[in-house]
């Protein structure tokens, strides 16, 4: 059967190569391996990064990131403005933008799309947005947006997914009462100015998205973008199957390969395997309140625990136990990628000297029992565990090993009733505010959830959100790093990137460091 | 042996009770499950708030006699409710999946029939030689192997080394999607096989020591017919009693192979409904399965009934 | 029975046959290293050893090294107590209610078959490893969560074996007499019906013991199985599923271990049953 298409297919390609097209022109059709399916493709509603990194090829924002993900480039929109008193910004909009069905884009879908966007009802994602106040349109191709305090991140939230342009009619002619029941009916044939068009989607199978022809962008030298005339999202849950598809041709792409694979698809002569510098951080979190759930004392309210803890992992040997060298360590809670990390030294350097005299200081000297939650099935989580299980041994901290599920561990850990677990974190934004705001600032989801609290911290992260002269913002930040840093609630591990592997005839797929798959200027040589 | 339209509508009425009362069991044992659906699905950066208003959207904050209520009732009018993760409904999300996975089922079980059959009769015809310790050994190898390790080295071997077979999927066409189900299929089958194949060995080598057939063979008749006759019914029935009570177990192996093989089954759907605590979805895909369990029993009981002259009917 | 039977049966069973003393052999293996671990063992389990990480078969290290360098022939030998443990442990309470249960539905009938048979068509319907998978997460991971599990819903099939083979048993002839002689009910259960059925449960717990042990492996592939750092033989397998290329040995050596116990129960099992069938 193989050999039968195999044959049928090298007959077509002789022909195709035979015929006197346009030879340099790229494109073809990108078969792309996912490890989990897309739940809700709207862009304010979704919540989670397999709906994200999809939304990002249907839809465009006003600002785009740029490829290393630490600052903006034009979009929808061509130029702003801010005003003297930063409390308005005028926008230009592009001229002649189109979406996927050739209805043309104007000013009132971009109204409309971001205050939908900034209503703190709608989605998890407003937070970025709280400085909206409202949103004119003065003329056919300006919006001024009117903001409740000087914000000086906006430009930056407005390259976000969630302020994606949708088209109005059309998404309040779906049917549903409500706004999330619009949502849902229009997200089952989204409709944006992306790069791609949405075509069809077998839930758990395959995702198929075409060319949009009527794209705005075109290339440096002036080509029609995207390339790609065809991408199809295949869901492949387990991580050895998606290799093996990828080694045998059936796909031309593969996210998520395990780390333990990394080094072999490197040597695979067929196979180009990209580690994408990410702001994806690794970290152990603490709950640090003074007795946990049930009433017992909880040995990490002492900051000293916490930084005897910390000194006791070896972070150089950790990763390269459990990332085989892929992943890099850490200086400061938030990834190298992130805009105002603290640069200056890795964080807590092993020690495990230090780490035994500052347990003995606490108290502990004969050592301390904890539990960790895991997430159950994941291997890195597990590995990641074990490593740090047999570190802290050395020093007297018996930690035990509790895998469960997803929703168990989200309610025990909304609910504080934990101890630790392994956590994970990407930016969604090119800026720290984001991260700050759920790592530091306890007022938002008590700092992780880990029950840590720095009134100054808090104070000084508020003065932050209306700073608008970078420098001092920078060392805003710098204060809020060392604060936390002193003895953290939780113990940094490593940042990774992100590993994607594709066949060698795929080009000019980019991965930004906040995780967007951009698949605009990909192609699939013949 | 004729049966009667009496003795199936009786079985078929008594589903009903076990249905209902699987319904409630399930109801009550995913709402033990610890977590909820919401703050799953919202994940761990949601507000309170937020999480309070999807909850009381799908009515998870009412009491639970009420959302039983509410559920028996939407049942009733043929509707399974919506999935809380995919947000699609439920009973569209079983009828794309289910029939994936009966497909996948069925053809493991003539696989495992095809394998343990003739093995079972050469097994038994030598029973005691080596060639029947080979064989047992054999099929025990299948059988102890757990089935994601199998399955990964099948696919490993004749999928990704020598491209004979598709690495995983489903296909377009019903020939294309045999293709692609076969290896998935026979990593379920060889246990299974094993299972038949040593409960046929047993039972031929029963009969052919049993007294009947000597007698039969002292009346004269040929070895062949005695065989074909006597053995096969009598060892022929235990055989399709095993296949049908095995059905459990061929959706249990079909869960994990589903994951491994990439196929959107069934089984997959379960599993992920479970972590995710898709309620509706729980309880419509395993009322849909206690419907089609009941179904398989009743069609092997008639089975077993029709060939069976000792089984009245 | 009467006594010169039961003397001819008990001779008979001094006479072993090959296929038994292979599993007995097999089985005697696992059992010793279940015994005593730190004996036989070269190296300490958990220990990693950063220098030796994913070390193919060698002298030093027979059975190669994982990920984090420790030995995996010393982890599959100290996992021979968890998994026989787990053998037991998933089929002790389901044999013995299961038999019980199954012995007094067969032998009284009547109402209290009909509602054996609806907690029959009950358990029976579901999918075995979907419920396991639920009980599972409602009790928390971890072995014991598994035994409990797997004793909630196993002892169905052990009781509805049972029910058949005492229905079959219920004609036979002694058990007539023994009502003639007027012994009590209970007597006849246990001490005439319940040797003559034990056959086809014992074959069929021999089978159901090898079967646990690849349930904790499954429930190892999803995470829900014996915790890290404990080594269990499925988990190790489960372990091994990213470094087929790279470490094959890690999922091999546990998976043959699992395999060789598996034949060693089946063989019990059948060398048991073909003594039965002739003692009879």
């Amino acid at each position: 059967m193989k050999k039968l298409i195999g044959a049928l297919f090298s007959i077509a390609l002789a022909v195709a190569v035979t015929l006197p097209a346009a030879a340099a022109t790229k494109g073809g059709k990108l078969i792309y391996a996912r490890y989990a399916d897309s739940l809700l493709l709207d862009p304010v509603f979704n919540d989670a990064n397999v709906d994200i990194w999809i939304t990002t090829n249907l839809y465009d924002t006003l600002f785009l990131p740029t490829d290393d993900g630490k600052d903006v480039q034009p979009g929808l929109a061509t130029a702003w403005q801010a005003a003297d008193d930063g409390l308005s910004y005028t926008i230009t909009l592009r001229q002649g933008v189109k979406f996927a069905d050739g209805t043309p884009m104007t000013a009132d879908d971009v109204k409309w799309s971001i205050e939908r966007a900034a209503n703190p009802k709608n989605g998890i994602f407003n937070f970025l947005l709280t400085s909206i106040g409202s949103v004119a349109v003065t003329a056919p191709d300006t919006v001024v947006i009117k903001l409740k305090q000087p914000d000086p991140v906006l430009i930056k939230a407005l390259a976000t997914f969630n302020t994606a342009i949708l088209p109005m009619k059309a998404y309040e002619a779906s049917p549903g009462a409500t706004d999330e029941e619009k949502a849902k009916t229009f997200a089952e044939h989204p409709l944006g100015t992306g790069p791609f068009k949405f075509v069809s989607w077998e839930r758990n199978v395959s995702m198929k998205l075409a060319r949009n022809e009527n794209y705005w962008r075109k290339d440096a030298a002036g080509q029609q973008l995207p390339y790609l005339d065809e991408i199809e999202f295949v869901t492949i849950p387990d991580d050895a199957t998606r290799i093996l598809k990828l080694q045998a041709g059936e796909v031309d792409g593969a996210e998520f390969i395990p780390y333990a694979r990394v080094a072999e698809l490197k040597a695979d002569p067929n196979l180009d395997m990209q580690l994408w510098p990410s702001t994806k951080v690794n970290f152990l979190t603490l709950n640090v309140r003074p007795t946990f759930k049930d009433g017992s004392k909880n040995p990490m309210a002492d900051p000293r625990v916490r930084q005897a803890m910390n000194y006791a992992v070896d972070k150089d040997a950790l990763i390269k136990i459990v990332t085989f060298d892929v992943a890099k360590p850490m200086t400061s809670f938030m990834s190298s990628s992130t805009p105002y990390v603290n640069t200056s030294g890795p964080a807590f350097p092993f020690d495990a000297a230090k780490a035994k005299s500052l347990l003995a200081d606490a108290g502990f000297a004969s050592g301390l029992d904890v539990t960790c939650l895991a997430l159950a099935g994941s291997a890195d989580e597990t590995a990641i565990l074990s490593t740090v299980q047999q570190m802290w041994s050395q020093v007297g901290i018996r930690l035990k090993i509790e895998q469960v599920d997803n929703p168990t561990r989200t309610a025990k850990y909304r609910a504080g009733d934990f101890q630790m677990r392994v956590s994970g974190w990407t930016d969604d934004i090119a800026d720290p505010n984001e991260i700050v705001s759920y790592f530091a600032y306890s007022p938002n989801i008590q700092s992780m959830h880990t029950g840590w609290e720095d009134k100054k911290v808090n104070e000084i992260f508020e003065a932050s959100a209306k700073e608008m002269d970078a420098g001092k913002r920078a060392a805003q930040y710098k204060q809020i790093q060392d604060s936390y840093m002193e003895a953290p609630p939780i113990i940094p591990l490593y940042e990774s990137p992100y590993p994607v592997a594709f066949r060698k005839s795929v080009k000019g797929f980019v991965q930004i460091p906040l995780g967007n798959n951009i698949f605009v200027g990909a192609s699939v040589e013949k | 042996m004729p049966i009667s339209l009496r003795y199936v509508v009786l079985r078929l009425l008594q589903i009903v009770p076990t249905f209902l009362l699987i319904m409630v069991v399930m109801f009550v044992l995913v709402r033990l499950l610890p977590g909820d659906p919401t703050s799953a699905l919202l994940g761990e950066r949601a507000t309170d708030e937020a999480v309070a208003r999807i909850n009381a959207q799908y009515g998870l904050d009412k009491p639970i006699l009420v959302q039983f209520g509410v559920f028996l009732a939407s049942f009733f009018r043929g509707d399974l409710g919506d999935s809380i993760v995919d947000k699609t409904p439920v009973l569209g999300l079983i009828l794309s999946r289910l029939p994936v996975t009966l497909f996948l089922t069925a053809l493991a079980a003539l696989l495992s029939v095809v394998m343990a059959v003739p093995l079972a009769f050469v097994a038994a015809l030598r029973h005691g030689s080596g060639t029947d310790s080979a064989i047992r050994a054999g099929f025990q190898v299948g059988l102890s192997t757990p089935v994601f390790y199998l399955g990964i080295l099948l696919l490993t071997l004749f999928a990704a080394h020598l491209h004979w077979f598709p690495v995983g999927g489903y296909g377009e066409h019903f020939g294309d999607k045999l293709y692609h189900l076969f290896l998935p299929a026979l990593t379920l089958a060889l246990s299974l096989s094993a299972v038949l194949m040593r409960n046929l060995r047993n039972s031929i080598v029963e009969v052919l020591e049993a007294e009947y057939v000597d007698f039969a063979r002292a009346k004269g008749l040929k070895a062949r017919v005695v065989l074909g006759k006597h053995v096969l019914r009598n060892a022929v029935i235990p055989t399709v009693t095993l296949l049908g009570l095995n059905i459990g177990t061929l959706f249990g192996g079909a869960v994990i192979t589903e994951t491994v093989f990439a196929v959107p089954g069934a089984g997959r759907l379960m599993i992920g409904a479970i972590f995710g605590r898709d309620y509706p979805v729980i309880l419509g895909l395993t009322l849909a399965l206690a419907l089609l369990v009941s179904l398989v029993f009743l069609v092997t009981d008639l089975v077993q009934a029709a060939l069976d002259p000792r089984v009245s009917a | 029975m009467s006594v010169l039977a039961e003397k001819v049966v008990h001779r008979r069973w001094l006479r072993l046959p090959g296929s038994l003393v292979i599993g007995l052999l097999l089985l005697g293996l696992f059992l010793a290293a279940a015994a005593a671990p730190g004996w036989i063992a070269p190296y300490d389990p958990l220990a990693f050893d950063m220098s030796a990480i994913l070390k193919p078969p060698s002298a030093l290290h027979p059975f190669g090294t994982d990920n984090f360098g420790r030995d995996i022939l010393s982890r599959l030998i100290w996992a021979a107590r968890i998994d026989l443990a787990i053998a037991v442990f998933t089929t002790a309470f389901p044999v013995v209610f299961g038999t019980i249960v199954g012995a007094f539905v067969g032998y009284y009938g009547g109402w209290l078959d009909m509602l054996f048979g609806r907690v029959v068509d009950l358990v029976v319907t579901f999918p075995f490893l979907v419920i396991v998978i639920t009980i599972v997460s409602v009790l928390g991971p971890g072995l014991l969560d598994m035994c409990i599990a797997v004793s909630v819903v196993g002892w169905v099939f052990y009781a509805r074996l049972m029910r058949a083979e005492v229905l079959t048993q219920k004609q036979a002839d002694y058990a007539a007499a023994g009502h003639v002689l007027g012994y009590g009910e209970l007597r006849i259960i246990f001490r005439h019906l319940l040797p003559n059925c034990i056959g086809s449960i014992i074959v069929y717990w021999m089978t159901d013991m090898a079967l646990g042990i690849l349930l904790g492996s499954s429930l190892g592939y999803l995470g829900l199985g014996a915790q890290p750092p404990t080594a269990e033989w499925g988990v190790l397998v489960a372990d091994g599923k990213n470094f087929l290329n790279t470490g094959w040995w890690i999922s091999f050596f546990p998976g043959i271990a699992i395999v060789l116990t598996g034949l060693g129960f089946s063989l019990l099992g059948d060398g048991v049953a073909d003594r039965l069938r002739r003692g009879r």
